[in-house]
């Protein structure tokens, strides 16, 4: 993860990404290099092309009677994700270009961003990350700790499969951090440990769930620190 | 004259819910079809269909027909909503060998009028066997090349390479076979 990975690094690993069986680390490396290069994005792209397709296979299987009606009841009550106005969208479009920019960054070593003119020039030249592996988008929220001081950064990444990063700079203590993702409806879902040295970590991991149902993110550390990060 | 796939899709990206409606029957069996191959228990399998046209429900704005067909985005959300199940509950209750028998070609053909999978199962079935278990592990079953290694009993590097192999193969099968 420290080395940012080269074309004969990455496609080994294409096809794992794209049956969506890699690892978050290891997709998260390939997003970041097939973000700014062509060749391997347009070989992911086919390769999850064709792994879809396979889908096509499984056996039609009628439901139970009364399926149709469950589903069509569950959709009245849930709102599709209405399209956003344009203007909100382009600008959504390109806060998320932002965010894998900061990906890039964090994942280069260089941890710590700011919203210059570089960086937005920079991001500019990132516009079709998103459309990496189905991307719908990607979210970056602070980690905070409980007086307020950022220690981090959450990267949500919206896509097929979905991913959440978490990079820490400066936590409090040492040692392993338990996270748990809390949904809107409140539940907590217990998702897994990063490991926390000189207080700095970097770690990926899959995330099960959509962006949007998303509330909170915890991390909990040794010695009693309790990290945050919200959505809205 | 049928609305075609896309158009119910931008329907209900619209909100329509006769479109919803309309797609929800176009697609229920093919749907809970895969829910219960991956899942393996009918009231689960009925349960990660539910959540899957949820999904295509709230997501409808985001298909982007050039990634692929509506048949496929669909079946795409359905199976990752049921490896979502399948990885929380912490079992493996699917029985991979009813899934493996896909591979079969004296096996009968289950999807009359969708010319489509009859394309991509010769495509399947043009690969050597072992490459095509290790594709198929990975794609229904989100299994990792670690899983299938221990799972066929194999090296890490042997299950790594019959993923790629398999799935490079099969990703060329299918473009010959493209319009
Ligand atoms: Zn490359």
């Amino acid at each position: 993860m420290t080395d940012r990975p080269d074309c004969e690094g990455v496609r080994p690993l294409l096809a794992e990404v794209a049956t969506g069986a890699a690892t978050g680390p290891e997709r998260a490396a390939v997003l970041l290099h097939t973000a700014t290069c062509d060749a391997c994005r347009t070989e992911l792209a086919g390769l999850a092309k064709a792994a879809d397709e396979l889908l096509l296979l499984a056996p039609a299987h009628e439901p139970p009677t009364g399926f149709e009606s469950a589903v069509l009841n569950r959709l009245h009550e849930a709102r599709p994700a209405r399209r956003t106005p344009m203007s909100k969208r382009s600008w959504t479009r390109h806060l998320a270009v932002v965010c894998a920019v900061l990906v890039a960054a964090v994942l280069t070593g260089a941890v710590v961003w700011q919203a210059t003119a570089t960086d937005r020039r920079l991001a500019a030249e990132h516009r079709q990350t998103l459309s990496v592996a189905g991307g719908r988008y990607l979210k970056a929220l602070p980690i905070l700790s409980s007086t307020g001081v950022r220690t981090g950064t959450v990267f949500l990444y919206q896509g097929e499969p979905s991913w959440l990063l978490v990079s820490l700079a400066g936590a409090p203590t040492d040692g392993e951090y338990r996270m748990t993702v809390i949904d809107r409806d409140g539940v907590a879902h217990p998702s897994g440990a990063c490991q926390v040295r000189h207080g700095d970590a970097v770690e990926g991991y899959p995330l099960y769930r959509a962006v949007t149902e998303i509330a909170r993110i915890q991390l909990d550390g040794p010695g009693g620190v309790h990290l945050e990060a919200h959505t809205a | 004259m049928a609305v075609t796939d896309e158009g119910l899709v931008a329907g209900m990206a619209a909100g329509d819910s006769q479109a919803a409606a309309a797609f929800v029957r176009r697609y229920q069996a093919r749907v809970f079809g895969l829910a219960l191959t991956i899942v393996g228990v009918p009231a689960t399998a009925e349960e990660v269909a539910q959540e899957a046209f949820l999904r295509a429900w709230r997501y409808a704005g985001g298909y982007d027909p050039r990634r692929g067909a509506v048949a496929s985005w669909l079946l795409t959300i359905t199976r990752n909503a049921a490896i979502d199940v399948v990885r929380v509950s912490h079992e493996r209750p699917y029985e991979p060998d009813t899934l493996l028998g896909l591979l079969d070609p004296q096996a009968e053909r289950p999807l009359e009028g969708w010319p489509d999978a009859d394309r991509v199962r010769t495509a399947l079935h043009g690969l050597p066997h072992e490459q095509a278990v290790a594709v198929v592990l990975a794609t229904f079953y989100g299994l990792t090349a670690r899983e299938i290694a221990e799972r066929e009993d194999i090296p890490l590097g042997t299950a790594k390479t019959r993923i790629r192999l398999g799935l490079i193969r099969l990703r060329d099968q299918l473009e010959v076979t493209d319009d």
